[in-house]
């Protein structure tokens, strides 16, 4: 899937994607969600977190 | 996921935010540089004068604002008349928020200047320098975090 398509199935620029795919921005949990639904997995599939930072 | 795209990593707004920060700049740089020079060697700098600099100050930005939104929106065709997204909002909410703070500051500062006997031609002065703060402020801070993140 490409960062275009992504970004319109979410609803949101290819840039912010491109920012998300980078860490430089953390997604709303509403787009999270949606970006999980669109690969069909469970958010911590997609996302990991380090309680360190 | 295909990385096919990630050569175009600039917004169209974070393109205008650079456009509209370099006009700003040569504009202020033209609007100070004069009236300052005006200011030391008049008692006080002429209303027409003031009106004729803010005229062209806001002409520069203008023509700014016109060539720059052209040639962002050609460089991201389809991108100029997106609506902002989350992280758009997000951007614009916190540099809007630290431009009232610096517009706050200057204003404060310009009216304790007026208290201690300025010049109500430096009070013109001062507002503008209040105005041309705020501005700078947002559009640097969004040029900050759309290039190192939010």
């Amino acid at each position: 899937m490409s960062q275009a398509a992504l970004a319109k199935a979410i609803g949101v620029t290819r840039q912010t994607v491109i920012a998300i795919e980078k860490g430089h921005y953390s997604p709303s949990l509403e787009s999270a969600f949606r970006i999980s639904r669109v690969f069909q997995t469970t958010l911590e599939d997609v996302f990991g977190w380090d309680e360190g930072g | 996921m295909h990385n096919q795209d990630n050569d175009k990593t600039t917004t169209f707004r974070e393109k205008m935010a650079w456009v509209m920060l370099v006009g700003l700049v040569i504009a202020s740089v033209f609007y100070f540089y004069i009236v300052l020079n005006i200011s030391t060697s008049l008692e006080h700098v002429p209303k027409p004068v003031f009106a004729g600099l803010t005229v062209i100050f806001i002409v520069i930005l203008t023509v700014f604002a016109i060539v720059g939104a052209s040639a962002a929106a050609l460089s991201n065709i389809g991108e100029a008349d997106v609506p902002m997204d989350e992280r758009d909002k997000l951007i614009s909410f916190r540099a809007t928020r630290l431009s009232s703070i610096a517009t706050v500051v200057v204003l404060t500062m310009t009216m304790t200047a007026y208290f201690f006997d300025a010049r109500s031609s430096d009070m013109l002065l001062g507002i503008m320098a209040a105005l041309v703060a705020g501005h700078l402020v947002e559009y640097i801070t969004q040029i900050y975090l759309y290039r190192r993140g939010v």
